[in-house]
């Protein structure tokens, strides 16, 4: 299965769910939010939500700034 | 006492955290400062390149995290950047800034306006860095907005309250909190805003890019104090002509005589 990950086409080798995949980048739940298809997600519905082929998905956090 | 949005706060100064070589630089400037309002940006997490945790440790000192809707294009980037950030940190104050023109960063009124009416809607505490433009703040007023952000120049020129004379008609006819934000070079121009009557004044570029950042985060925090003193204790009115500080009898003449 393919997706699109912060613009990056990558393979998934196993069906995940969001919550998951963000795992499986390194990244905790705290701190950060996650769009699929340019829709927000939100956390509750993270562990329920089956990642498809061809989704866009984009996980976001909060940086420096003024 | 600074009222936003249902808090109160001991310091009027709000930092950026931008431009810091490091989490720990920021955190020790945000100390020195005093603030305990921070802003910060939301992005797309980079893959690539590391970046310092910011969001942990401010909120281990207790600071009161206003994430900004930076780099939106227009209102509907701006509502999506605030959810977001609503959905990552679980806080619902929001700064909104929509500035397409990367060269001035000047902010969009019209496009502003349109978020922070959809944001109010959808509960958000809605901060927005405006034009310095009374007119505009009254209409944001009327929306509900918890504060206005006129700015006193562009984002990171330093050149302090170029907007003085609409500055003052904008905290003379608001009964919101006026943020004064952007272009603040130096601490004489906070404490010049704080003593015409501005209840904050954010500051970042001018502590984050000063030679000694928590030297100068210190002086913020001296001219916070200074200029909110001065504006609570009231000024002495200004004249053209000389008013006399020491009697002028001519004490010497009636001695000789």
């Amino acid at each position: 299965m393919k997706i699109i990950y912060q613009d990056h086409e990558i393979t998934l080798d196993d069906e995940l769910t969001l919550l998951e995949f963000v795992r499986s980048q390194g990244l905790s739940e705290q701190g950060v939010a996650a769009a699929v298809n340019e829709e927000i997600i939100p956390k509750r519905s993270w562990a329920e939500f089956r990642l498809a082929d061809g989704m866009q998905v984009d996980i976001f956090n909060l940086v420096a700034g003024g | 006492m600074l009222k936003l949005a249902g808090r109160e706060f001991n310091s009027h100064l709000i930092v950026g955290t931008g431009k810091y070589a490091s989490g720990e630089q920021l955190v020790q400037a945000c100390l020195a400062s005093g603030a305990q309002i921070a802003t910060m940006a939301v992005k797309r997490v980079d893959t690539e390149h590391h970046t310092d945790e910011i969001v942990k440790p401010l909120l281990e000192i207790g600071v009161q995290l206003m994430p900004n809707t930076s780099g939106a294009k227009n209102a509907r980037e701006a509502v999506f950047a605030a959810k977001l950030a609503r959905e990552a940190l679980e806080v619902d104050w929001i700064k909104v800034e929509v500035h397409p023109d990367v060269k001035y960063l000047l902010p969009d009124p019209l496009e502003t306006y349109a978020a922070c009416k959809e944001l109010i809607k959808d509960g958000f505490k809605v901060f927005p860095y405006i034009p310095a433009d009374p007119v505009l703040c009254r209409r944001l007023e009327d929306l509900g907005v918890s504060a206005v952000m006129p700015l006193g120049s562009p984002i990171g020129s330093a050149r302090g309250l170029e907007t003085l004379g609409m500055l003052k008609i904008i905290i003379a006819e608001s009964h919101v909190p006026v943020i004064i934000d952007a272009g603040i070079g130096c601490p004489s121009d906070a404490v010049k805003a704080f003593e015409l009557g501005a209840d904050a004044c954010m500051v970042n570029t001018a502590i984050a890019a000063a030679g000694d950042k928590i030297l100068m985060a210190k002086a913020f925090n001296l001219a916070q104090q200074a200029g909110r003193l001065a504006y609570e204790a009231g000024l002495a009115g200004q004249s053209e002509t000389a008013s006399p500080t020491s009697p002028l009898e001519a004490f010497l003449k009636e001695a000789m005589q």
